[in-house]
């Protein structure tokens, strides 16, 4: 009795399923990736050569994998599935209902990476910060985000953290970067001298890019030893590629300077306690 | 009309009602009056008249309605047309004896028959407006073939016709009986105050626009003439747009104000009142007369305009025969236009409508011969300028006298029209400066495909015509062409301080090669009367001490000048009015640490001197981009020129002038592409050597010394012919060697280049790279001659400006 019934589902089976059509999937998916491999690798090779249009060719790259892969997906399943009246029924009953539910957080990343796409809150080359990462966008892809991180590390963020998250963009599609680099001297200083010295080598850097204005904030912060002086000084680089070279060449320089014109640090050898605002990892002193 | 009749189709019910009421009143009042006995029965007649009226209106209203829902081209558009005309043949005879019955004579019998004669023609002329508005309507919604059909000339046509024609006679007997009763209803209204109050009130309201109106037009002109655009120095072409905006609005002034009156009384008005038929069609009939005027004036205005452009201005009789065949144009267009607005009003868009439209084309025709009979001789004499050869050519110098030449000449116009049509959309093409380089880019790689047509480097050139294209700045201002932009502000500048003490400095900014030496030299000569002392800094100075140094040797300061700024200033002031030019400005910064010494000492040097002596000083491009960013630019110069790159025109007459002073003939027989033999081969080597400099601009980033280069590249000796060179395509630097320099030697040349000249010591200094990285990285540049060293002082090499421009750009280390 049960097989009897068995045999009608086995039949409906095998014309929802096609079987030819099923192999005929796999080869559309199998091209797809294939021109997307071929796409991606000529804008990168292209990106390398032009790298003042590198950012926009990453931007390409991402669209053309998101349509072609979104385009070839919904190929292979128009080939290997036979979308009857009926099947579709069913998939919007009860089998979307089930797959839904296993496979919602995919399906909620895949549309929140079109919501990147179109929104745009950064883009493969962006410098961001998010939660506690932060590196450069090197994929946006149909399910997650790769990010670089300074010690060479990847992390994958599903798309959909996007949506409900703050995400801190540095450079937003550009290719030069603001950089703040915060240097401290004691505060009977020649404050004057300290900041000449500190403008010069900022501006005079190689990696720093004129397109864009330049500052350098004077202000007094409280430290271990007392009262410091602390300089902020805000320019551009020319890639975001550069900022570490960018920060240790500038910061090499002024402490050089520094020694060289006596201009002591606050407290001597004693590095002073940075503002909750400053960032760690540029304090100098 | 349309809308009107829809908007009564809308009203029907309420208004039906209302000439139901008017007709009862007056059945009852003829009913209780004294009558004879053979008038008994009149009360019941009426009472029978009204309900056939009333039934009838209820049929044109639904009639209406359902034509307002026929979607169009459909079947049943066609059959709803039918019933809607069989309904209208009814109504006709009932209009008919209407008529007939309102104009009859009063019967002393019967004194309330014309009231209810006139109130019975009123309910069947809305019944009649009714169907014609529907009628309207689905003549516009039939199949394309039954309307061509109904609008044609067969039977349907004519049907269509007689019944528009007996429409417009019966609309005119209705509104002639209606004339009777119009002047009582005007008292009648004017005593009303509720209707007399809004009357003053618009009327107050028409007349305070009208006197608006024309004082803005006796006014406005003269204050827009005597208006100048506030000067917006960074937008140039902003200011230029806003200029022309204002000429072209003083020029359209008083046709602007008129129609501009008019929407202002229509406002005055009101929507209601301007809604009336009347008032509807008179402001559509003022409306066309001002569009006209308003189109007369501004398309004559384009014509002198676009005629002034070309160089050619017009004449005062051509400018009076331009306005008088726009004036026949645009009346025709005025009357046809006026003509259909009225029909259109009276009758709604029909057959009378669709026949005027078209014999107001058939009038464009004769309107069209008279032009040209007017413009014959002109078009003709047009034409023979531009082709004095050919088979038209010799047919409109033939027939100039004959009847036929009419037609001929019609050929010729259409000739001239299409090649006018082709030199606008080329030169708005070319207006762009992209365009030009996909020109150049498309010439270039048809060359490429000739190997014959590519330049040998090696092609050894007579020494006398390499002479004439030397890239050295230039002392034989034979050689140059007259081209130093900004070279008036200098002497305005120095007429200027030389007329009263006060600081003159002037700054000049120029790309790699682009003449900054040469206009130096230029600007020597300017200055008659005033001894002028010239310094070129060959090295880098960056402290004070040493530009003391240089500047006191340069002038032949006394050792005592050395002590101080303040000294050498106090020299230089004891030396009397004086100019001093300084060259290669760029060499008293560096970009590293304590390297400003020089220039800051240099600016007091001329804030102190600067009444005594005035300061003319370049400054590469580069450099000068380093200073603004970091110092926000040099305010101690009053001045500041920039020279922009070459266009294609002046690079070519730089070369040409070059050539014809070097007595040589360029041949341009290479670089022909078409390969068949033609007749016109001159012009096509006309073309090729435009296209050939326009590649060479392009190459170049238009730069003359490059261009220069470049063109002496491309010069080949012609074998037996002593002073002819062919000209070839020459070969830029292979870009790919760019491509593989390591990164210290790629921050290397962009130091070079940011620096505009520098040393292997200076550069490791700036870079914060070992000097020994450096010198390295100098001399693989220098092998590869990119780079040249003079001194010791490197500098990119000519030939290869354009691919390390390209290249740095590429690499966001230059900024474009």
């Amino acid at each position: 009795m049960d097989s009897d019934a068995e045999i009608p589902n086995s039949a409906a089976l095998i014309e929802t399923l096609k079987v030819g059509g099923m192999f005929t999937g796999l080869i559309i998916l199998a091209i797809t990736w294939f021109i997307v491999r071929l796409i991606t690798g000529a804008l990168e090779r292209t990106g390398a050569r032009f790298v003042h249009r590198r950012l926009f060719l990453n931007q390409i790259a991402t669209l053309v994998r998101f349509l072609f892969y979104i385009g070839g997906i919904a190929a292979a399943v128009g080939a290997s599935i036979n979308l009857s009246r009926d099947v579709i029924l069913a998939l919007t009953g009860t089998v979307a209902l089930t797959i839904g539910f296993a496979l919602k957080d995919l399906a909620s990343s895949i549309l929140a990476g079109l919501t990147i796409i179109v929104d745009r809150p950064f883009q493969v080359g962006d410098r961001v910060k998010f939660e506690d990462y932060s590196g450069e966008i090197i994929s946006i892809g149909l399910r997650s985000v790769r990010l670089l991180t300074s010690d060479d590390s990847i992390v994958t963020v599903p798309n959909n953290k996007f949506l409900t998250e703050s995400v801190v963009s540095s450079n937003h599609g550009n290719l030069d970067m603001m950089i703040t680099l915060e240097f401290f001297v004691a505060a009977d200083q020649d404050i004057s001298l300290a900041k000449r010295i500190v403008e010069e080598c900022m501006t005079s850097n190689r990696f720093v890019f004129l397109g864009k204005p330049w500052i350098v904030v004077v202000n007094l912060v409280m430290c271990d030893t007392g009262v410091a002086v602390r300089l902020q000084a805000k320019a551009h680089v020319v890639d975001v590629k550069y900022d570490d070279q960018y920060t240790t060449d500038v910061t090499e320089r002024v402490l050089e300077a520094f020694r060289h014109k006596g201009i002591a640090l606050p407290g001597e050898a004693a590095a002073p306690e940075p503002s909750p605002s400053s960032e760690p990892h540029l304090a100098v002193a | 009309m349309r809308q009107r009749d829809s908007e009564w189709t809308r009203g029907a019910g309420p208004r039906a009602r209302r000439g139901l009421v008017v007709i009862l009143l007056a059945a009852l009042a003829s009913w209780s009056a004294p009558a004879r006995a053979d008038a008994i029965g009149a009360p019941l007649e009426a009472e029978d008249a009204v309900v056939e009226l009333v039934a009838q209106e209820e049929r044109a209203r639904e009639l209406a309605v359902q034509a307002a829902g026929v979607p169009a081209g459909s079947a049943a558009a066609d059959a709803h047309f039918e019933r809607v005309m069989a309904e209208l043949g009814k109504v006709r005879p009932e209009v008919e004896a209407a008529l007939r019955e309102a104009a009859a004579p009063a019967d002393a019998a019967d004194p309330g028959a014309p009231e209810r004669a006139a109130a019975r023609l009123d309910g069947l002329v809305r019944v009649e407006a009714s169907l014609d508005g529907a009628r309207l309507l689905l003549l516009e919604r039939l199949p394309g073939a039954r309307r061509d059909e109904v609008l044609g000339e067969g039977r349907a046509g004519q049907e269509q016709l007689r019944w528009e024609i007996w429409r417009v006679s019966a609309r005119a007997r209705w509104y002639g009986l209606r004339r009777r009763t119009l002047p009582g209803e005007i008292v009648a209204a004017l005593r009303d105050p509720f209707v007399l109050v809004p009357w003053v009130a618009r009327g107050l309201w028409v007349l305070l626009v009208v006197i608006a109106a024309i004082v803005v037009a006796r006014r406005g002109r003269r204050m827009l003439e005597a208006a100048r655009v506030p000067r917006i120095a960074s937008w140039p072409r902003l200011r230029r747009g806003l200029e022309r905006a204002r000429e072209v609005l003083a020029a359209l002034w008083p046709e602007l104000v008129l129609l501009g009156g008019l929407r202002g009384v229509r406002w005055a008005i009101g929507g209601g009142a301007a809604a009336v038929r009347g008032v509807e069609l008179a402001y559509a009939l003022l409306l066309g007369y001002a569009l006209y005027r308003l189109g007369l004036a501004a398309v004559h205005r384009f014509i002198v305009w676009r005629s002034g452009q070309d160089g050619a201005s017009m004449g005062k009789a051509t400018d009076h025969k331009v306005l008088g065949s726009l004036r026949l144009v645009g009346r025709y267009v005025l009357f046809a236009g006026l003509l259909l607005a009225v029909i259109e009003a009276e009758l709604g868009a029909g057959y009378l409508h669709d026949l005027a439209h078209q014999i107001a084309w058939a009038g464009a025709v004769p309107v069209g011969w008279i032009l040209v009979r007017r413009w014959r001789g002109d078009i003709a004499e047009a034409y023979l300028r531009r082709h004095s050869e050919g088979v038209l050519a010799r047919a409109v110098d033939g027939s100039r006298r004959r009847w036929y030449g009419l037609f001929v000449v019609l050929l010729a116009f259409s000739a001239l029209a299409l090649a006018a049509g082709g030199r606008s959309a080329r030169r708005f093409a070319l207006g762009f400066e992209q365009s030009h380089r996909v020109l150049a880019f498309v010439f270039r790689k048809r060359l490429e495909r000739r190997a014959d047509a590519i330049a040998d480097d090696d092609a050894a050139l007579p020494a006398d015509l390499v002479a004439c294209f030397s890239e050295e700045p230039l002392e034989d201002p034979a050689l140059g062409v007259d081209h130093h932009p900004g070279l008036d502000r200098f002497e305005a500048a120095l007429a200027s301080w030389r007329a009263e003490p006060r600081l003159g400095a002037l700054l000049l900014v120029g790309g790699f090669g682009s003449g900054k030496t040469t206009w130096l030299a230029a600007a020597s000569r300017k200055a008659s009367g005033v001894p002028v002392r010239r310094i070129a800094l060959r090295r880098r100075v960056l402290t004070s001490d040493d530009l003391l140094a240089a500047f006191a040797a340069g002038l032949g300061a006394p050792p005592e000048a050395l002590a101080g700024v303040e000294d050498l200033a106090a020299w230089i002031r004891s030396e009397g009015r004086q100019v001093l030019i300084i060259d290669d400005l760029e060499h008293l910064f560096l970009r590293g640490l304590d390297a400003w010494g020089a220039w800051d000492a240099f600016l007091e040097l001329v804030e102190l001197s600067g009444r005594s002596a005035f300061w003319l000083c370049a400054i590469a491009k580069q450099p000068y981009r380093y200073l603004c960013f970091v110092r926000g630019g040099a305010d101690i110069f009053r001045m500041i020129v920039s020279l922009p790159p070459w266009s294609e025109l002046e690079l070519t007459g730089l070369i040409r002038k070059r050539m014809a002073a070097s007595g040589y003939d360029a041949s341009y027989d290479d670089m022909v592409l078409d390969e068949e033999p033609d007749a016109d081969r001159e012009a096509h080597v006309s073309s090729a050597e435009r296209d050939y400099m326009r590649l060479l601009w392009d190459y170049t980033l238009g730069c003359p010394r490059v261009a220069l280069h470049f063109w002496r590249c491309s010069l080949a000796p012609v074998p037996g012919e002593e002073r002819r060179v062919r000209v070839r395509l020459f070969r830029g630097p292979d870009e790919e060697e760019l491509e593989s320099l390591s990164e210290a030697e790629r921050f290397a040349l962009a130091c070079v280049v940011w620096h505009d000249s520098l040393t292997a010591g200076e550069a490791a200094r700036s870079l914060r790279f070992p000097t020994l990285l450096c010198e390295d990285a100098m001399a693989k540049l220098t092998e590869r001659r990119i780079l040249e060293s003079q001194g010791g002082r490197h500098r990119v090499t000519t030939r290869w400006h354009s691919a390390t421009h390209g290249y740095l750009l590429r690499k966001h280390l230059v900024q474009p």
